[in-house]
């Protein structure tokens, strides 16, 4: 391994970089003290990959869903159990599914080598079998049902059906029951060798560990068969118009209070540092404009339209950027006009620049807190690699950024034109 | 690892707890305020935390606040109320960023401060609170209490609940219930909360990177209460006859059924086969390593989520899935063989070992996290001491297969919930 040392002083963290020669990096950041060890093995791999081109141009299809039953068939062993062999060295291993990526990760108090050995010999040697993926398919549809039921995720998934006409992002992560019942074992395995490649894959730890041991384990429990796999995928996105698929979309669902997503699609790309430091001066303008502390808050917190559950987010990446602004009302078309109005005010007259000193250091103690808890830090860190992001450039960033930069990117960014409403509304005017 | 604690009666019923730990940037403060849970008084109390943050002398506006705790390098002001058992708990919590992580030397002073403000100097208008300000909050907590049927999966245990312990103080919402908040105005709202301030008991827990000295001597000048008789409160009664099992079913529009099954373990979190109840729990229903995950979910592919959890102070067992609603009979019936087998004793060795080795790294890591470990610490003092978590472990450890046979030989199954879809579910096929 190539190890490269880091230290960031104002908060008082570091990280240790080991590049193995097939390409895999694993990142170790030591936290004295702290009982829990995690370890994350992951792949650039999400929901989203659903069409990519291999090494030699080929152009793969395959159905909605995919990376995530592939998650649940990693699990599969040759023999034995793999939970149960976690389980009995104290470690409790879990795994997860995003748009862009896929982990494997582990937690424990004790034995935490071991475990780490386990991790990576067990994401390299699934056991896919046509009986088993067939099991799989009743409880990935359990779990399909189990989303259906919940409105947040139909809200939202609704708002980037409404965003988005050709980008992947607009599908559900789990794919559907019909997409789901085409998976098949060959399907699993040419994605698996395709995606589960040492260049498309990080390793990171975190918690009160040795590095060298970390770097000494991973590069044992490294197969011949993976080391030589060189594949680096490359996703396929459709041909995503700036032009939104459908301005409203509703769904009646039993609901006792209408939810709603305003989401803003963004239209132009940009390079990842840009892209990062866009992203901060948006969020510190999403609060100006409409956190508990903005003006607009009050009003319609006071005027009953909107509760505690008003709230922004903003996401970034290569493939898609957005903003949504969700929440639950009674009034949810009148308060959409109203946002806009706002947004369209600062436009006009700017923000005012006292705001965004404050939000700022508000965003500076809020980012030194997070490095509190090993998991927050663990999927900060993680989130923003394979985004191709360094989340420790986040204070500098953020010093760096200034009222006319928060302006500029405002406007270009919110757009009425390239704005969605997504609601979920009870049948009727039943008080429930 | 926490460095050090130090426990000390400030005033009458009103306990600080320090625990120093140098391995976080935060320092964390909670204020517990502790009520026997009751119909009225819960609706009343889930309002309180709602009005006090909306309003206070010094910030007159909740957005004043909000200026202020950003101003406080996004310091986190948090006030709620949580049911333990049949104890209804204020919690009032501050986070701040530790002073050696930003350029302030006062902040903590600061954030006792607030907190003092937001407790004891609330916005009084005519001997009550802001009408205006109570009026909004009944109108937001009563959508609260309605939205918890739009979460399915939660929605059903709450309703497990509600059904089994129909006449027991546990049957009542942490918010309270819709008619209760109705009727309430501001200027009694405002008499009971003096009345509650000056007779509750109360803890303060501090964890950080703090000198108890100074610590405790800015607690003293700067969060004073009024005392006067303190309640005492009651244990929970934990018993209850069962002459038949309720069977309840409700129809919701959900594509997924929710089944619930509510069990009465008749063992108290005081007494010796407590630690054999967890472990039961755990060996049943917690999480992947056990017998209702491996045989419902991976065996038989019928559900995705499948689990036991345990109501410490109320000693009741809730088991919950998600299922086809074909599968009701089917999944009921593989819960009750499940029992029948720790019955008869066929837990293995490996399944105590994994389910211990679960307890106990839980219990090693809670000083990882600073709200869980003051939520912890907390819990504890509510059962009366604390007892510390090496010990704690060897309890764990003491227990043997026979210990958990006998506790499966004493739960009782109280009642069976099921919430199905509305309309003729499409038959699975595999």
């Amino acid at each position: 391994m190539r190890i490269k040392h880091k230290y960031y002083k104002s908060i008082d963290e570091k990280i240790i970089i080991g590049e193995h020669s097939s390409g895999l990096k694993v990142f170790v950041l030591p936290k004295k003290d702290f009982r829990k060890k995690h370890a994350y093995f992951m792949t650039k791999y999400g929901s989203i990959y659903n069409e990519f081109i291999d090494n030699t141009g080929k152009i793969i299809k395959k159905p909605e869903g995919i990376a995530h039953f592939l998650e649940h068939k990693i699990f599969e062993e040759h023999e034995g159990n793999i939970f149960e062999k976690f389980a009995l060295l104290g470690a409790r291993v879990n795994a997860f599914t995003k748009f862009d990526a896929t982990a494997y990760n582990f937690s424990t108090v004790d034995n935490f080598y071991e475990s780490l050995k386990l991790l990576i010999d067990f994401v390299q040697s699934p056991h896919i079998t046509d009986e088993n993926v067939e099991k799989e398919k009743g409880i990935i549809e359990q779990e399909i049902k189990m989303y259906l039921d919940n409105p947040d995720w139909k809200v939202y998934f609704n708002a980037l059906k409404a965003m988005y006409k050709n980008n992947p992002v607009r599908e559900d992560i789990a794919g559907s029951v019909e997409s789901i019942n085409k998976i098949t074992k060959d399907d699993l395995l040419d994605c698996y060798k395709y995606f589960y490649s040492p260049r498309n894959m990080i390793v990171f730890v975190i918690g009160d560990v040795n590095y060298q041991q970390v770097f000494d384990t991973v590069e044992s429990s490294l197969s011949k068969e993976f080391i030589e796999r060189d594949y680096e995928p490359k996703l396929v996105m459709g041909d995503e118009k700036s032009e939104v698929n459908q301005k409203h979309i509703r769904e009646k669902n039993d609901v006792s209070q209408p939810k709603f997503i305003y989401a803003f699609k963004e239209v132009k790309k940009y390079e990842s540092e840009e892209l990062f430091k866009r992203a901060i001066a948006i969020k510190i303008a999403l609060i100006a404009l409409f956190g508990n502390s903005s003006p607009l808050y009050k009003e319609l917190y006071e005027l009953g339209w909107i509760d505690e559950s008003f709230s922004t987010e903003h996401s970034f990446n290569e493939f898609f950027i957005h903003t949504i602004i969700g929440g639950e009302s009674d009034y949810p078309d009148e308060l959409y006009e109203r946002v806009i109005q706002e947004i369209d005010k600062v436009k006009e007259k700017g923000f005012n620049k006292k705001d965004l000193i404050r939000i700022k250091r508000k965003f500076t103690g809020r980012y030194i807190s997070s490095f509190n808890s090993l998991q927050a830090i663990a999927s900060l860190f993680t989130n923003y690699y394979i985004k191709g992001m360094d989340c420790f450039k986040y204070l500098d960033l953020l010093e760096e950024i200034t009222y006319e930069y928060i302006l500029e990117v405002f406007n270009s960014h919110f757009n009425e034109k390239y704005a969605v409403v997504s609601i979920v509304e009870s049948d009727g005017d039943e008080i429930g | 690892m926490i460095n050090k604690t130090k426990d000390i009666e400030i005033q009458e019923k009103v306990n600080l707890h320090l625990l120093k730990s140098d391995k976080f940037k935060t320092d964390l403060i909670g204020i517990y305020i502790k009520r026997p849970l009751k119909e009225k008084e819960a609706s009343m109390n889930a309002l309180l935390t709602r009005v006090l943050e909306r309003g206070m002398k010094k910030y007159k506006t909740a957005q004043e606040l909000n200026i202020h705790l950003d101003g406080l390098y996004g310091a986190i002001l948090v006030s709620d109320v949580h049911k333990y058992g049949e104890k209804h708990v204020f919690q009032f919590k501050m986070q701040i960023p530790d002073k050696r992580y930003v350029p302030s030397n006062n902040i903590f002073l600061e954030s006792i401060d607030t907190l003092n403000e937001l407790i004891n100097h609330p916005l009084i208008i005519n001997n009550g609170f802001k009408d205006e300000y109570v009026e909004q909050e009944k109108k937001n907590l009563i959508q609260t209490i309605r939205s918890l049927k739009n979460d399915k999966a939660s929605y059903a245990i709450r309703r497990c609940i509600e059904c089994m312990c129909e006449g027991e103080p546990f049957k009542i919402s942490q918010n309270g219930s819709i008619e209760n908040i109705q009727e309430i105005n501001g200027k009694d709202l405002y008499r009971y909360y003096r009345e509650i301030l000056k007779t509750s008991p109360i803890d303060i827990c501090v964890i950080g990177n703090i000198d108890f000295d100074s610590v405790e001597s800015v607690i003293r000048k700067n969060l004073k209460f009024d005392r006067e008789s303190i309640i005492s409160l009651e244990r929970e009664n934990i018993y209850k006859e069962i002459h038949q099992v309720q069977d309840v079913e409700e129809v919701m529009e959900v594509e997924q059924g929710k089944l619930t099954l509510g069990f009465r373990t008749n063992i108290s979190y005081d007494s010796h086969d407590y630690e054999a109840s967890v472990l039961f729990t755990t060996i049943l229903g917690g999480g992947a390593n056990s017998k209702l995950f491996n045989e419902i979910r991976e065996e038989k592919s019928l559900s995705y989520y499948i689990y036991a959890k345990l109501e410490k102070h109320k000693s009741i067992l809730l088991i919950t899935a998600g299922i086809n609603t074909k599968d009701k009979t089917q999944v009921v019936d593989l819960i009750k063989g499940n029992i029948t087998k720790i019955q008869e004793g066929m837990i293995t060795d490996e399944e105590l070992s994994i389910a211990k080795k679960s307890i106990i790294s839980s219990l090693e890591s809670k000083s990882d996290y600073p709200n869980s470990f003051i939520n912890y610490y907390y819990n504890q003092l509510l059962g009366s001491q604390v007892i510390d978590i090496e010990k704690l472990i060897k309890k764990y450890q003491a227990v043997t297969i026979e210990d958990i046979v006998s506790v499966s030989e004493v739960i009782e199954l109280d009642t069976i919930h099921f919430i199905k879809g509305k309309e003729q579910v499409t038959a699975n096929e595999n």
